[in-house]
């Protein structure tokens, strides 16, 4: 029971994304990205396989690429935004099972897994739903807002270039 | 923060520069659910952490070879913890055989996380102190090293071997029963003379065939009394004696001559103390018993050839070390300089006998017979000969004990050379 749980959730959530992907792509009939969603799968698929960290981080770049040109193609964001936070969600636990590569049968150990599981879905499923919610807004964004979201940007930008420092 | 972090933070930077280029808020609204995961990956990352740590193994004094369980237990006295990573270092000549030494686990209060490895390791004295462990969010986004103290220590022995026979000719014996004849008459079982009667003597003592000869008098027989001796290892772990190679040292055959000698010379009943000089010396007083052999084990466990370049170490060693005429075992692969203090032990009444692990046979196993050193160390052979010939003159009893064969063979054939 315990080592099937985590399997199914991971292939449910990839069949999702790929539904969501696959729907979105068709009604706006973009060949070219579905043809894209094809490849970067198959990233994933090899990262996932050999358990290359690299790889599965491209692949996530990838496919968020994908659902933005996707979104910029025409297709149904709110589709898009699924499809993103799925793939996110199984990019994590795959990324999750490769620092667990010599985990033992122990239940601590089982814990962490399943309380990661549970917090994964908990904060990936409640930023979807806010996002989805916020179709339904028609809002005009304040200055205040506008601020916020710049200094996050320029914070962004300060990590980066701290992270190129440092490696 | 890890690169983790820094990772999702230039996705999020990138999805929202797309956003503001093209205008489109769909494209920012991507970014919620990665915004939510880091927020939530901060709120739950742990504030106050106590954690404390012990560890058991199966036991603390081993040899060469035997496998030990290690037991690391983590035991949470404080809130939960959504993850605990703990990695266990491993020594140089430690070799895991079973189990794992690393584990990520969740931790609730007063909870314990154990951590089962069995390992295999050198000769050598293996000391943990302090355990660094990560802590974090469930995510693995925001962590924090601890540093946590799980103190143990564990000895691993050199491979034992057990040596029949090394027989002894002590100079001076202590008053103490023991395996050594002391040329003075008294309980054995080496006959050593006739006397007159004594009050008090027993029955089974009486020479007969003598008394018979003599009817108004008894005699008695009397048999030379076997003595404890006091013996002093000396062991050499100079660097400029003892090669070094990649796979192995000629430090470790002397170890395995240290160990093998004073387990024998225990085990006879004699007392026994210890002195390795190197870089600096290790010592153990004269004993005698199996806590005597447990010491000189230890001793010989932490024992590591030295770094420095020192020749002169044995020159300078205080002789008053050992007890005065107590018979020295000097184990060492011996260098010219040594003969002036070999000579000065024998002048200050010493027995020594010295057993010296071949170097140049040691040197001859690692290199290939094409090597062009190999002329050169047949050289630098022939001068070593000429050395322990030299030792030999100063009446010491000389084992050259090539590595390449049993210790015992060596010591059985020295009386032959």
């Amino acid at each position: 029971m315990k080592t099937l749980f985590l399997p199914i959730i991971f292939w449910c959530m990839f069949f999702c994304s790929t539904c969501f992907f696959t729907l979105g792509f068709v009604l706006s009939n973009n060949w070219w990205n579905e043809l894209a969603l094809l490849i970067a799968q198959l990233l994933f698929f090899i990262g996932d396989r050999y358990q290359n960290i690299r790889i599965l981080d491209s692949s996530l770049v990838v496919l968020l690429c994908t659902a933005i040109s996707g979104i910029l193609m025409g297709a149904q964001p709110a589709l898009m935004i699924a499809a993103a936070a799925c793939v996110f969600f199984i990019w994590d636990m795959s990324r999750q099972q490769h620092f667990m590569k010599n985990k033992t049968d122990d239940h601590t150990t089982w814990a962490f897994e399943n309380n990661h599981t549970k917090m994964l879905a908990i904060s990936v499923g409640s930023g979807l739903f806010v996002s989805e919610a916020s179709f339904l807004l028609q809002i005009t964004i304040p200055f205040g807002l506008i601020f916020f979201i710049v200094s996050g940007v320029l914070f962004c930008l300060f990590k980066f270039f701290q992270l190129i420092k440092n490696s | 923060m890890t690169s983790k972090i820094n990772f999702l933070l230039l996705i999020v930077l990138g999805l929202l520069i797309v956003a503001l280029m093209s205008q489109n808020g769909a494209v920012a609204l991507l970014t919620i659910p990665i915004v939510f995961y880091i927020a939530a990956g901060f709120v739950l990352s742990p504030k106050n952490i106590s954690l404390n740590a012990t560890r058991k193994m199966s036991s603390f004094r081993c040899t060469k070879g035997e496998p030990v369980i290690m037991v690391l237990t983590i035991w949470n006295s404080g809130n939960a913890i959504p993850y605990l990573s703990v990695c266990d270092p491993i020594f140089e000549n430690q070799t895991i055989i079973e189990g794992i030494t690393e584990q990520s686990s969740y931790l609730d209060a007063n909870q314990t996380a154990e951590l089962h490895y069995t390992f295999q390791a050198s000769r050598g004295r293996y000391i943990w102190d302090k355990l660094t462990v990560e802590v974090g969010d469930p995510f693995g986004l925001f962590t924090k090293e601890v540093v946590i103290s799980a103190p143990a220590m564990l000895s691993v022995y050199p491979e034992p071997i057990f040596l029949k026979k090394f027989p002894i000719h002590p100079g001076k014996t202590l008053r103490a029963p023991g395996p050594n004849l002391s040329r003075l008459p008294g309980h054995g079982t080496d006959f050593w003379g006739v006397r007159e009667y004594h009050q008090g003597d027993p029955l089974r003592q009486i020479n007969w065939r003598l008394t018979a000869r003599h009817p108004q008098q008894f005699f008695s027989k009397e048999f030379e009394r076997e003595e404890m001796a006091d013996i002093g290892i000396l062991l050499d772990a100079r660097s400029v004696t003892n090669y070094h190679f990649i796979a192995e040292s000629l430090f470790e055959y002397s170890i395995i001559a240290a160990s093998s000698i004073a387990q024998y010379q225990l085990k006879v009943g004699n007392r026994v103390s210890l002195l390795a000089f190197g870089d600096h010396l290790r010592q153990t007083f004269p004993g005698f018993g199996k806590h005597q052999l447990v010491k000189i084990l230890d001793q010989l466990a932490a024992c590591n050839p030295a770094e420095k370049d020192t020749i002169d170490t044995l020159q300078y060693i205080p002789t008053r070390l050992f007890p005065g005429e107590s018979s020295i075992i000097l184990i060492s692969p011996l260098c010219p300089q040594d003969f002036d203090s070999i000579r000065r032990f024998r002048a200050e009444g010493y027995q020594v006998q010295v057993i010296s692990p071949n170097p140049f046979r040691f040197l001859l196993k690692q290199l290939s017979k094409s090597d062009p050193n190999i002329f050169a160390i047949r050289t630098a052979r022939l001068e070593h000969e000429l050395l322990l010939r030299k030792i030999k003159q100063l009446g010491v009893e000389i084992t050259d004990w090539y590595v390449d064969q049993p210790l015992e063979n060596s010591l059985m054939g020295r009386h032959k050379r």
